[in-house]
């Protein structure tokens, strides 16, 4: 016991304390710093995406909607419902 | 001793300082890097404060961390005694008294000045007392 309070005394708890303090605030600014930069990265890939991936998404995936609807159109058993269901399929050009 | 207690602040100031530096220079960098004061405005108010907010509260926390319980003089007699006696031989202030639920024989002290400070026993080294420690 004598040898901890000596610690007191003689100011090493100061240092451990401050030790520990910095560590605590260093292992929160990291963990702050790092989500800001995972959100600034996440927005960054959303702002492009919405301005060209989703256009260009869209165009390339209008051919092979229209080739999924044209294969379940010549399903036996599907053909009938959606023949009435869907009579006409549109591009997203407008055209049949 | 003396001379271990100035080199001691020293260190303590040190730190501080080095860490202050290093986020401010982090901060300015950001700042740099993305033209705008902002990063730096927030990082070091951000910082600055919390690592206030730590010192203040390190005490508590680095208790609390090493499961110490506060006890009074009556809850543990012998161990306030003790610290007590040895807080009157050193000239400084008594410490508050704490016991660490360990069966491991330890002690810790924590505190940023001898007016705020704490000695924590494990409930080990008090069962390992022998009477004659208890009266010293």
């Amino acid at each position: 016991m004598a040898h901890e309070m000596a610690h007191i005394k003689n100011y090493d708890s100061k240092v451990k304390l401050t030790l520990f303090a910095l560590v605590g605030s260093i292992a929160v600014i990291a963990s702050t710093l790092i989500a800001t930069g995972v959100a600034m990265l996440t927005m960054r890939i959303g702002r492009q995406a919405s301005s060209f991936a989703l256009r260009d998404l869209a165009a390339a995936s209008a051919p092979l909607l229209r080739l999924a609807a044209r294969g379940f159109q010549q399903l036996p058993m599907s053909r009938n419902t959606c023949a009435k269901n869907t009579p006409t399929l549109l591009t997203p050009t407008g055209r049949e | 001793m003396y001379r271990a207690i100035e080199r001691n602040k020293r260190y303590s100031i040190a730190l501080i300082v080095l860490f202050a530096l290093i986020v401010i220079a982090l901060s300015t960098w950001l700042s740099i890097a993305g033209q705008s004061p902002w990063p730096a405005i927030l990082i070091i108010g951000f910082t600055g404060g919390y690592t206030w907010w730590q010192l203040r509260s390190a005490l508590k926390s680095a208790a609390k961390h090493a499961g110490c319980v506060e006890v009074s003089d009556a809850q543990e007699p012998k161990l306030c005694r003790i610290v007590e006696n040895l807080a009157i031989r050193n000239g400084m202030p008594r410490p508050k008294v704490c016991v660490i639920e360990d069966a491991e024989p330890n002690a810790l002290a924590l505190g940023m000045s001898p007016n705020n400070a704490l000695v924590a026993a494990t409930r080990g080294l008090l069962n390992s007392m022998t009477p004659r420690d208890s009266k010293r």
